[in-house]
């Protein structure tokens, strides 16, 4: 973005982690969980990673608009307890983050229930060890337990996100602490999340996409995908869903797939286009249901639809392609419906050096 | 605040639940200036009446800060 944030500020503490930890806490700096004491030898291990200057401005974090500086990213993620081979991960999210579909400033104050979850692709999930398989949006894996965390510190300490104070998230959810996944490539059938999206299937990236936690849809009984599908349509068309009433303006859904299911669907000749397209056609909701209930008429309503005719169908997004499908997860055929906010949509970015270039490796920053 | 930097005049409408965040939201994008009218929380699914007399009742308050500057 820039040259030239300023320099974190340094203090001097009883060295019990203990106390850190107090200290830490009592001045707002956490997330409530205990903080890895970002010292300076640590902070500058995690620099090693990155070719930028530390003082380099890589985005102003709403809505307080600090300057998150490399330096003050490299300190929150030592605080969030990553390695130091995480931090070109945590500064493409902060990037991704920014940009202005994804709607940050919206996502940080909203009382809807959103986390930035990140969604990884490419080899650096190997490098990093990423859960891509088995309860890939719970606890075990220290980078997605940690890359999550960290930029929600990011969040907090540089963007001023204080839970009731400017995060005014009503009920909020788990993943606000950590959210990121890595997508199963290696097991899914189809093109992955970032090929999808014109990069380049040796590319590392990361999709930030603002959502609710995820919700489980089991369906372990079906024999047609039509079936097993529907089950899924249901549960992102529900309700309570933002996106049931909000087609009329820009936003996305995702479902999540197993690796299994995917390839039973593929089996059966669903490709991931058929799978989306079977999706946006059953999770809609007719306008009698809709009319006066839930989001009813508090943002444009979508042209396509006559609001008028309560027979009319209204999708949950304004276009098929505005419906993510990505595969991850472990044995089984539960799936994920992870719904967002309906005002914002994901972003992708590569994980990159300083002048763009895409890089092979983590280790490229250190040789 | 977007709508306010272009130089449309605006007034933003908070419930009194949350007035201290949308003051502190302004003090951190540095329009502390930006009028804003504190209405009664909540207006989710109130009485349409109700609402429409408490909103009314701050008309005159619009109309000063949009001609304030």
């Amino acid at each position: 973005m820039s040259e030239g944030g300023p320099a974190a500020r340094q203090v001097d503490l009883d060295a019990s982690a203990h106390a850190i930890y107090e200290h830490y806490y009592e001045q707002g700096w956490t997330d409530g969980l205990p903080i890895v004491p970002p010292t300076e030898d640590l902070v500058d291990a995690m620099l090693r990673y990155t070719d930028r200057d530390r003082t380099e401005v890589v985005a102003d974090i709403v809505p307080r608009g600090g300057q998150a500086t490399v330096e003050k990213i490299a300190i929150n993620a030592v605080m969030a307890g990553c390695r130091p081979e995480y931090l070109p991960v945590v500064i493409t999210a902060i990037e991704a983050m920014v940009e202005p579909p994804y709607n940050l400033y919206g996502r940080q104050t909203t009382t809807h229930p959103g986390g930035h979850l990140l969604i990884i692709n490419g080899p650096v999930r190997h490098e990093l060890e990423v859960n891509c398989h088995q309860n890939v949006f719970g606890q075990g894996w220290r980078a997605n337990a940690t890359i999550g965390r960290a930029v929600r510190l990011i969040c907090i300490n540089i963007g001023g996100g204080i839970p009731a104070v400017t995060d005014m998230a009503t009920h909020g959810h788990p993943g606000k602490y950590s959210y990121c996944i890595g997508e199963d490539e290696e097991g899914s059938p189809w093109d992955p999340l970032h090929v999808e999206r014109g990069f380049d299937p040796g590319a590392s990236t990361v999709t930030a996409f603002c959502a609710e936690a995820p919700h489980n849809v089991n369906d372990m009984v079906s024999k047609t995908p039509e079936m097993y599908l529907e089950s899924g349509a249901s549960t992102m068309r529900h309700l309570g869903a933002n996106g049931a009433y909000r087609s009329g303006i820009e936003g996305e859904q995702m479902m999540v797939l197993t690796a299994e299911a995917a390839n039973w669907l593929q089996e059966r000749d669903w490709s991931k286009e058929r799978v989306r397209l079977f999706l946006f056609d059953r999770a809609q909701n007719s306008v009698g249901v809709l009319r006066d209930r839930g989001g009813w008429g508090t943002v444009k309503q979508p042209d396509f639809v006559d609001i008028n005719d309560d027979e009319a169908m209204m999708p949950i997004v304004p276009r098929p392609e505005n419906i993510m499908i990505v595969v991850a997860g472990g044995f089984g055929r539960h799936m994920s419906a992870v719904l967002s906010a309906a005002y914002n949509v994901s972003v992708t970015k590569p994980v990159t050096r300083k002048d763009g270039s895409p890089i092979a490796s983590v280790e490229d920053f250190i040789r | 605040m977007t709508l306010e930097r272009t130089g449309i005049p605006t007034v933003t409408v908070v419930t009194h639940s949350f007035a201290k965040y949308g003051r502190l939201l302004t003090k951190m994008q540095m329009m502390e200036q930006l009028p804003m009218i504190v209405i009664q929380h909540p207006i989710a699914a109130q009485p349409e009446e109700a609402v429409r007399e408490d909103v009314s009742s701050h008309y005159d308050e619009v109309i000063e800060a949009l001609l304030g500057g």
